[in-house]
């Protein structure tokens, strides 16, 4: 193994490639494209002035949400996770976490659309 | 010093009633002349009267009580004093002389050589202030040298208004007009009268000695002839010189003299420059001119009045025109100048556009020109804020937010279809 700095980073992709599902990698991708439009929204804002306040809030904390949301449902269908018996959701199925995923996202996005105005 | 205060505490006090429109000009044809054989000597002047279709007359300062009032109202329109010398404080008091112009008549007085405190008095109370009654103004260059007798007393004026109301249209030079009296200056804090005429610059006020301090009144600032107008159409002129208003002057000082003393008098009384207000109207239009009922914020005001002056030939009231009146919209500080453009009929429009500012404000024109009556004009306008509705209704500056906020919207449902079928394939291949 060398110790440079890009092999390491290029063993780090390798192993997520490999050890990560399909599936994780898929809302792996999804966070980051969360996480990008937060950062854009910030910058906005730092740059042109937070005038219509609740709007920049709205706006910026829909990323926040999703994210927080899209990570916990990330958690509990990680088969890493459901393996270990000390987690307490081993026994929820995927399919309850996705519809809570999905139930949560609902209510954000009604709270977002009208608080932005 | 009461005197003034007192003329100024009136004049304020009628302009908090007076509004707009004003009563004709004349309201009476009676004219009172007080002088000591004015007829005969001052009859050229007083011709002048004539063409006014007035009914004069005339009384000597030793009549007995002088009154201006009959039944209760003022029975003459008119007053002219040339009775420089006399003093008439028992027969026609200060306060009847102010309460007379006060009330919109005219008053004329005449100082000269040795005045009396009466006159004094008088002439204090339109805003001049008189230098000692032993000094006359003299001019070592501009002495009118068919009458002067060697002490350069009779000058030839320095400079005059030029104004078509005061003078009448003519393009004689203020040099014309001769003068043999006291100098005067005016009190600072009048702003309703004007210096008409005025000494040349070589002109001083002395007793004939060597000078051996400053003249009281001297060059442009000495005081010859002055005119003041009242908010409620009264009016006062002063003329310094009653001798240079004698039929001996008017002879000797030619054509030019006498159309100006002529038309100064006729001035007084009404016959030019009056000036009222008639019929102010707006109404408030949004950006695409649509008329509202209520004024609001970042609207505009289409405002029009009327200015008319009366004519004294044709007896009616005829349209306005000038191009340097301003309208102000104020609450308590202007927010808003503007001028005033003027058409043909005498109708004076303006748009102004109302500022970002909810309150009560008021439309105002204050015009004051020597030779026309003043314009104080006044009208309230309220100002409403915008309605609950009436904010624009997605803010151009939040559309990234908007963007991004949707975009999680589509962002979660695609993920949700992504992770319900894509592992299909691979289910179907494990079972």
């Amino acid at each position: 193994m060398s110790a440079s700095g890009s092999s390491v980073l290029q063993d780090v992709f390798h192993a997520y490639k490999q050890n990560v599902s399909r599936e994780l990698q898929a809302i792996d991708m999804f966070l980051g494209y969360v996480l990008v439009t937060g950062i854009v929204q910030m910058v906005y804002m730092l740059c042109a002035g937070s005038f219509p306040y609740n709007s920049f809030l709205a706006g910026f904390l829909c990323s926040v949400g999703v994210f927080v949301l899209t990570v916990s449902l990330r958690m509990q269908v990680n088969p890493v996770n459901t393996a270990n018996a000390l987690n307490r959701w081993t026994k929820l199925s995927k399919r309850r976490a996705y519809m809570h995923w999905l139930f949560c996202n609902l209510i954000l996005h009604m709270a977002v659309l009208n608080f932005a105005g | 010093m009461n005197q003034r205060f007192r003329i100024l505490y009136l004049i304020s006090l009628f302009a908090l009633l007076c509004n707009s429109s004003h009563a004709l000009p004349v309201s009476s044809p009676n004219v009172l002349v007080i002088g000591d054989d004015v007829e005969q000597s001052h009859s050229t002047l007083l011709s002048a009267l004539n063409l006014l279709d007035s009914n004069v007359t005339y009384k000597a300062t030793t009549s007995d009580a002088i009154s201006l009032i009959e039944d209760g109202e003022h029975f003459y329109s008119a007053l002219i004093l040339l009775c420089p010398r006399a003093s008439l404080d028992k027969k026609l008091s200060l306060s009847a002389i102010l309460n007379f112009v006060d009330s919109g008549n005219s008053l004329f007085v005449a100082a000269g050589h040795h005045y009396s405190s009466y006159t004094s008095k008088i002439v204090d109370s339109i805003g001049i202030d008189l230098d000692s009654k032993g000094n006359l103004m003299r001019d070592h260059q501009n002495v009118f040298t068919d009458l002067d007798t060697g002490d350069h007393t009779y000058i030839r004026a320095g400079g005059m208004t030029k104004s078509p109301y005061l003078f009448g249209e003519s393009t004689n030079s203020p040099s014309q007009v001769v003068f043999r009296g006291p100098g005067a200056t005016l009190f600072n804090d009048n702003e309703l009268v004007d210096s008409v005429i005025w000494g040349s610059p070589s002109s001083y006020s002395g007793d004939g000695n060597q000078i051996t301090k400053v003249p009281r009144a001297a060059g442009h600032g000495s005081v010859l002839a002055a005119a003041l107008s009242t908010r409620v159409g009264g009016r006062a002129a002063y003329f310094g010189s009653f001798e240079a208003l004698s039929n001996e002057a008017v002879e000797k000082a030619g054509a030019a003299h006498e159309h100006a003393i002529k038309s100064f008098l006729a001035w007084t009384l009404g016959a030019a420059g009056v000036l009222r207000t008639a019929d102010v109207r707006y109404e408030c239009v949004d950006d695409s001119d649509v008329v509202q009922d209520e004024c609001r914020v970042k609207d505009f005001v289409n405002f029009e009045m009327d200015v008319q002056m009366w004519e004294q030939k044709s007896k009616t009231w005829m349209p306005f025109v000038t191009d340097d009146m301003q309208l102000e919209f104020v609450m308590l500080n202007p927010w808003v100048r503007t001028r005033l453009h003027a058409d043909a009929n005498g109708t004076f429009r303006a748009k102004v556009p109302i500022p970002d500012q909810i309150g009560v404000f008021k439309f105002s024109v204050q015009y004051f020109r020597p030779g026309v009556s003043p314009v104080t004009m006044e009208h309230v306008v309220p100002v409403r804020p915008y309605w609950h509705n009436e904010y624009e209704r997605f803010i151009p500056m939040a559309s990234p937010y908007y963007v991004a906020s949707f975009s999680m919207i589509g962002g979660v449902f695609l993920m949700g279809l992504v992770l319900l079928f894509a592992n299909e394939g691979q289910r179907e291949k494990e079972e």
